[in-house]
């Protein structure tokens, strides 16, 4: 309990113990999303100036050069994702690895649990509640994708309606699933990994003689597989996101979308070879 | 979605959501408490993922340099688990210079992923029009830095010659 207090109060323990982690933290997430902030505000700044230059005098020639070099400038996408791979990973080493970190980097790994969307840990909320566990844990981190599942519809219906691009819909599934997948996996699995133990029977006063065998979550020792609950929550799993959620729609998008614009991307042989 | 990868690795957004799953979901699926099994597993991973990440697989050089940083990054911070985990210091947990020594290897990620956006886009302020035109600017930058050294040294060089000439001209005057 002493570990999921101060794992869960990982905010709480950088801001107090270190404030000098906290301020590092508060600078990784300037970079991260300070950046695209200043470069989407310049573009617009941009597209507004050109949309006036346009308005008074420009050539039609002209006109058609500008959007490209501005498109230039937003080609941030790779180090987004770059970024956001990496911190996935690196996030997700605490739990992965079974390593208990020293102080000042543990405190950091608790900070970027939430790249993972284990945001509730970090804010401190399974301290507030005695009963949050891993399985509360386990819903709160996949509620996320489904979440993300509704808005990522309405975003694609807005871009549907704004220009017709069929790559939109997979582009957008895709984005969720990158964003979704390693976190919501890692619970899962975490989930289904039930550890047998001996221990004393009930009633019964001495272990030697009398002990018997039970099963519980490696993760999170306080639930046990036997139980009702559990078996109520491996229903959950099994319907929400081994069938709705992440796992058919992940690699499906990315096989669909190799598919159709993978054959857009390869070098044209004919064309090399001068058979146009 | 494979807008950043060169055509001939369009492929290489599958490997690389292989490699994530397989670093998060797939080592916590051989995690234990006691074994030393997940982290080992991870260091190697992630070797292999620094050999993947050698290809070049980005179109961009920049964009390859920040993923081969990634991976080395990672890499090192398994073999910390690794040490961690073998109690390869007896003081590790206690230490905080270990701590700091972790977070710091950690910061060469964003830092490196921060110069490059910034210098990156420092040049394409200033009239890049290709990807690898930023590179280009440094180079050049750098080229006329060495230029201008190189200039200034052939000048000493050829003032301490003049000088040597005057000397040897005065001396056979005198002489």
């Amino acid at each position: 309990m002493c570990d999921k207090c101060s794992d869960s109060h990982a905010l709480r323990t950088a801001v107090s113990s270190s404030p000098t982690l906290f301020a590092f933290c508060i600078l990784v997430a300037i970079v991260l999303f300070g950046i695209p902030t200043t470069v989407l505000r310049d573009y617009y700044k941009r597209k507004k100036k050109s949309a006036e230059i346009s308005n008074s005098s420009m050539t039609n020639a002209s006109l058609k050069l500008r959007p490209k070099t501005l498109r230039k400038r937003l080609q941030l996408g790779v180090e987004f994702k770059q970024m956001i791979s990496f911190l996935q990973v690196i996030a997700s080493m605490r739990y992965t690895c079974g390593v208990r970190f020293p102080s000042q980097f543990d405190s950091l790994l608790a900070v970027l649990s939430i790249f993972d969307f284990d945001i509730y840990a970090a804010l401190g909320i399974p301290c507030q509640d005695k009963h949050f566990d891993l399985t509360n844990r386990m819903v709160y981190v996949t509620a996320v994708p489904i979440v993300l599942c509704v808005i990522v519809a309405f975003a694609h219906a807005a871009i549907s309606n704004m220009k017709n691009d069929k790559h939109s819909f997979y582009y957008s599934l895709w984005l969720k699933s990158f964003l979704t997948l390693a976190s919501s996996s890692t619970i899962l699995i975490q989930f289904w990994q039930c550890r047998e133990f001996f221990v004393p029977a009930p009633g019964s006063s001495n272990y030697d003689d009398d002990k018997m065998m039970a099963f519980y979550l490696l993760s999170d020792l306080s639930i046990d597989c036997n139980s009702e609950r559990y078996a109520q929550y491996s229903v959950y799993v099994d319907l929400d996101d081994f069938y709705i959620s992440d796992w058919p729609t992940a690699p499906l998008c990315i096989i669909l979308h190799l598919g159709q614009e993978g054959n857009s991307g390869r070098p044209n042989r004919n064309a090399a070879a001068g058979l146009s | 979605m494979f807008e950043g990868y060169s055509s001939r690795y369009y492929w290489y957004e599958l490997a690389d959501t292989l490699r994530r799953l397989s670093l998060t979901a797939g080592l916590s699926a051989i995690s234990h408490m006691e074994s030393v099994l997940s982290p080992t597993v991870g260091l190697l991973l992630s070797l292999v993922s620094v050999h993947v990440a050698e290809w070049r697989p980005f179109k961009r050089q920049g964009d390859n340099f920040v993923g081969i940083t990634n991976e080395y990054v990672t890499t090192l911070l398994f073999l910390a688990a690794v040490l961690i985990k073998t109690n390869a210091s007896s003081q590790i947990h206690e230490d905080d210079v270990n701590g700091w020594i972790l977070v710091g290897i950690f910061s060469v990620a964003p830092i490196v992923a921060f110069c490059k956006v910034a210098i990156e886009y420092w040049s394409h302020s200033r009239g890049a029009e290709t990807t690898d035109d930023w590179m280009y600017y440094m180079l050049m930058t750098v080229a006329r830095q060495l230029l201008g050294i190189e200039t200034l040294r052939r000048k000493i060089i050829y003032l301490k010659w003049l000088q040597a000439v005057d000397e040897a001209q005065r001396a056979i005057f005198r002489n």
